[in-house]
């Protein structure tokens, strides 16, 4: 007898009958542990306000060696920001229509959220270093277990396109791989310097190059030509042939950035060269692959890259989906019919197929979006430009995360926009004096402010223009002679 | 000896001082214009300046006066109400080659009259843009000058009769030239209007009106100089067969073989050859900046033309030209002042010497790439100049800076220039009026192609200019702005 509740499994069959949506063999019936109506904790947490990741936090243990109170500060600040940052990632999966939360896939991304959320956030505050050892451990199986989110998120949406818009896919995308970043920043970074506090309490050896998960000495050159030699590596094993490639520009500069992050990104655009150059030679039948330029720049406080190919470039119509999630140049010449059965079993083959060497080469359509969101996330930037018929240059820019307070993050802020005559604005600013809740004062006629003191203004103006203004019917009364 | 479609601005460049003025921005249409107009340069120069000498006091008499008449213009506006309800004609490249393969005087009297119809209209539109500007900067003297010129060459042409033979034609077309050469200063009296109105107006509208400006006012110009090109063309193939009768000459014409002129139709050029262009660029840019440094022959930093080499396109030779020799001086400048140590005369001198012997080069190479595809032609101009500085480059579209104000009051110096018939100091070539990359977009723009920059940070630029190949786009013109009381969000 089963335990599932009958109308549940009354709902999933008509969609299990439905070609469209299963992967066959990979669907396994999803038992959902929690009921609708554990909720709250969830909630509560995910109402919390977050703040952007600091580079001041993330750099603060700089000086060596790591003390008892940095770790117990640093768990602090995990403890503070971990669990809120999962019940938010955990309620946007409700927010999605509930056809798509069926699928298997994003099923399990769900259930991998939550239960990270359910491990983390019932730790007690941290005041010892026992307890501190328990929490880094459960961080790093964490950590290790959402490690495989992004494939099987892929493989989920890309199954689920036609019932979400596009504008919504991105959105939710974006959010999550966003978040993503700053979750496994801030909880690397934290069992970095865990490893790194009790490696030195053994071993009195200082490497004061790395910070945590930060290595300040990050020699870009060395990365590029390391990326660079494994993906070659991949291409030479999936393609039989790869392209050669050469480093220029300022060689010998370092930055300090996440090895990480750097590594993902770079791989992500070499892997695109090289797939481009090897499919446009065999496509325009020339006698040997050109090399792909690799230059390093050093700037103020930024490094540059440019990756140059002869790949054949991305035509006009395209380009405009490069940035798409869930869009990939190898799958709209496999599957022209948008049939999302074919075009999932085709993609799991292809990814089978790609196991086991640094992920697949190709065909996921979320490298390119992916990378633009690292490469932005400490204040970096990514453009690609297409020499159509000839081959595409792509252009990283990488702030280094120096801790300098003139180079701020990009931060989202969240205000209402405020529309209105220049003398309300003239009132508004007044009372600004006296509570400040103006973020930005756009212009005569505009404001931006902050959401929480909407009602306070709005009772505020009520009151003054109530004693300014006068009524016209006590103006018309007569006055008694 | 450089070769070109008529029209192209420098094919008539020497190595004086004085004529330097044209490579400049301002100077641009002007001798532009005066290449049509003259017989030898020398005499087109001071034709130029003894005519917009006239021009100027001219305009700056009919201004004062124009200033009482204001208010009472205001009333005549619905005159200009009936052209801006009319939408311009756009047409694209290929429309005007096909038409001017095959004339005929019907043909030409047909071009005629669309030009005659269609320049007031867009002149129109262009002066309800300027009547929707902030009052304060409608009063600028110099916004004020082109405000008037505008108005005065609407009610001209919107007054000349129609077309009907050879003979009209003839005059509607020294009309439009005297026209043209009127309007010669309209980019510096713009510029410098531009620069005074700088904390008058939000840069972004001025962004916005100067581009609608310079893009329609290119469009007028294609226009008026592709009618005047083939009535010239007509006229010569007519002389060329003097002495039969109309019928017998125009037999003559039709059937006679044309060959390598078909590809050149007005001022658009069928199969422009694209690195036959950046090399004639590059060659006369590097030409300016050894003049003007003391430099050897040679010395400059080279240019190496990559990729698709053969590849041709339809355009008009002279916009292309002009974007490209933007884009190579702007690699050049950039080149030589990061290295500006070589230049030490005799560091250069030596190096020159080598250089010529073909050892190693004084500066790093400018590489410039060509990517020919169905539609497209795109060239990448690659330098290793040190990138673009952080502060100038969020504004280096716009036409208003901060950082360029100081550099548009350059137009005051030019157009002084152009008023004196004595020219006793020169104007530098490579003055710079902040205006080089913003025109090259709005050239690139108008046939809905682009020009895009991105610097590396203390290596170099590569810039990018997308053109697209077959002329079968439509001109990237906009009517007036839309009226206030329309709900925009």
């Amino acid at each position: 007898m089963s335990l599932r509740p009958k109308s549940y499994r009354q709902l999933v069959r008509p969609l299990l009958q439905n070609p469209a949506l299963c992967s066959a063999n990979h669907l396994k019936r999803r038992h959902y542990s929690k009921s609708h109506y554990d909720e709250q904790l969830v909630y509560k947490y995910a109402s919390q306000k977050i703040n952007p990741v600091s580079i001041g936090q993330l750099l603060k243990y700089r000086r060596l060696p790591l003390s008892q109170e940095n770790i117990l500060d640093s768990v602090a600040y995990s403890q503070a920001e971990l669990p809120v940052r999962l019940a938010k990632r955990v309620i946007s999966f409700h927010n999605l229509p509930f056809i798509v939360g069926t699928n298997p896939h994003i099923a399990r991304v769900y259930n991998q959220y939550y239960e990270a959320f359910d491990r983390l956030h019932a730790f007690a505050p941290i005041s010892d270093l026992h307890s501190e050892w328990e929490f880094t451990q459960a961080l790093e199986r964490q950590t290790q277990v959402l490690a495989d989110v992004i494939p099987s998120l892929a493989q989920g949406i890309l199954e689920c396109k036609q019932y979400m818009t596009r504008e919504g896919r991105t959105a939710f995308i974006n959010d999550l791989i966003r978040s993503r970043i700053g979750l496994r920043v801030i909880g690397e970074q934290h069992v970095a310097l865990s490893y790194q506090f009790r490696n030195e309490n053994h071993t009195q050896e200082a490497d004061d190059s790395w910070v945590g998960a930060i290595h300040t000495k990050l020699l870009p050159a060395r990365m590029m030509e390391q990326c660079a030699h494994l993906v070659q590596n991949m291409c030479e094993m999936h393609y039989g042939t790869a392209p050669s490639y050469f480093l220029d520009g300022d060689i010998e500069e370092t930055i300090s950035y996440i090895p990480s992050h750097f590594e993902y990104i770079a791989c992500e655009l070499l892997k695109n060269a090289f797939r481009a150059t090897v499919d446009f030679t065999a496509k325009i039948d020339r006698s040997a692959h050109p090399p792909i330029q690799i230059t390093i720049t050093k700037g103020d406080g930024y490094v540059g890259v440019r990756i140059r190919d002869q790949g054949g470039g991305i035509s006009k119509g395209n380009m405009r989906n490069v940035f798409e999630y869930s869009w990939s140049s190898m799958q709209s010449s496999e599957d022209s019919t948008g049939s999302s059965a074919m075009a999932g079993m085709s993609m799991q083959t292809n990814l089978a197929l790609q196991q086991g060497v640094g992920g697949p080469i190709a065909g996921l359509g979320f490298g390119l979006p992916m990378a633009r969101l690292y490469a932005g996330y400490f204040g970096g930037s990514l453009d690609v430009v297409s020499m159509e018929g000839f081959g595409c240059d792509v252009f990283l820019k990488l702030r280094s995360i120096e801790g300098s307070h003139t180079h701020p993050m990009a931060r989202a802020i969240k205000g209402v926009f405020i529309e209105c005559e220049p003398d309300i604005r003239e009132v508004l600013l007044m009372l600004d004096a006296k509570e400040k809740f103006i973020i930005e004062d756009l212009d005569s006629r505009h404001l931006f402010i902050n959401a929480a003191h909407l009602s306070y203004i709005q009772s505020q103006l009520d009151k003054e223009l109530e004693s300014t203004v006068y009524e016209v019917e006590a103006m018309q009364q007569p006055k008694p002679v | 000896m450089l070769r070109h479609a008529p029209g192209v601005f420098f094919a008539q460049i020497s190595l004086t001082g004085r004529r330097r003025l044209a490579s400049s921005v301002a100077g641009t249409a002007a001798k532009y214009e005066s290449q049509k107009l003259k017989t030898t340069t020398r005499a087109a120069t001071i034709t130029t300046t003894s005519a917009s000498a006239n021009t100027v006091a001219h305009a700056r008499t009919v201004s004062a006066q124009s200033g009482r008449n204001l208010q009472q213009k205001f009333y005549e506006n619905r005159i200009l109400d009936r052209y801006t309800a009319q939408e311009p004609k756009k047409i694209t490249l290929r429309q005007l080659v096909l038409f001017g393969r095959q004339l005929t005087e019907d043909k030409l009297v047909a071009s005629a009259n669309y030009v005659r119809s269609e320049l007031p209209v867009r002149l129109a539109h262009r002066i309800s843009d300027f009547q929707f500007l902030p009052y304060i900067a409608g009063t600028n003297p110099h916004l004020k000058m082109v405000y008037d010129l505008y108005w005065r060459a609407f009610d001209e042409f919107r007054k000349f009769a129609p077309v009907k033979t050879l003979d009209d034609n003839r005059r509607f077309c020294d009309n439009v030239k005297r026209n043209l050469l009127e309007h010669s200063q309209v980019i510096p009296q713009l510029g410098m209007g531009v620069s005074e109105c700088a904390d008058l107006v939000a840069p972004d509208e001025i962004d916005r009106f100067m581009n609608q400006m310079l893009i329609s006012r290119i469009s007028r110009r294609t226009l008026a100089e592709q009618h005047i090109a083939l009535s010239e063309q007509f006229d010569q193939d007519l002389r060329a067969h003097l002495g039969l009768s109309s019928a017998e000459g125009f037999a003559q014409m039709a059937s006679a073989p044309r060959g390598f002129a078909t590809q050149r139709i007005g001022i658009v050029r069928a199969d422009c050859s694209v690195a036959q262009v950046v090399n004639d660029c590059a060659l006369h840019a590097s030409g300016l900046y050894e003049e003007s440094h003391h430099l050897p022959p040679g010395t400059a930093p080279q240019v190496i033309v990559e990729g698709h080499t053969d590849a041709t396109f339809m355009c008009i030779p002279a916009h292309f030209s002009y974007i490209i020799h933007e884009l190579l001086k702007n690699a050049m400048s950039h080149v030589m002042a990061r290295y500006a140590t070589r230049l030490d005369s005799d560091a250069s001198a030596l190096a020159g010497i080598k250089s010529a012997f073909g050892s190693e080069p004084l500066f790093p190479p400018i590489r410039v790439t060509i990517c020919s595809s169905h539609n497209d032609i795109v060239v990448r101009v690659s330098d290793q100049g040190g990138g673009i500085n952080p502060g100038i480059l969020p504004y280096i579209w716009s036409f208003t800076h901060p950082l360029k104000a100081k550099r548009l009051h350059n137009f005051h110096a030019v157009n002084r220039m152009e008023a004196r018939v004595d020219e006793s100091d020169s104007v530098s070539p490579l003055m710079s009026f902040g205006f080089g990359l913003p025109m090259s977009n709005i050239y690139a723009k108008y046939w809905g192609g682009s020009v895009s920059v991105h610097s590396l940070p203390g290596y170099g630029v590569d810039a990018y200019v997308q053109l697209p190949r077959l002329g079968n786009v439509v001109e990237n013109i906009s009517a007036r702005r839309a009226q206030v009381d329309s709900h925009e969000s």
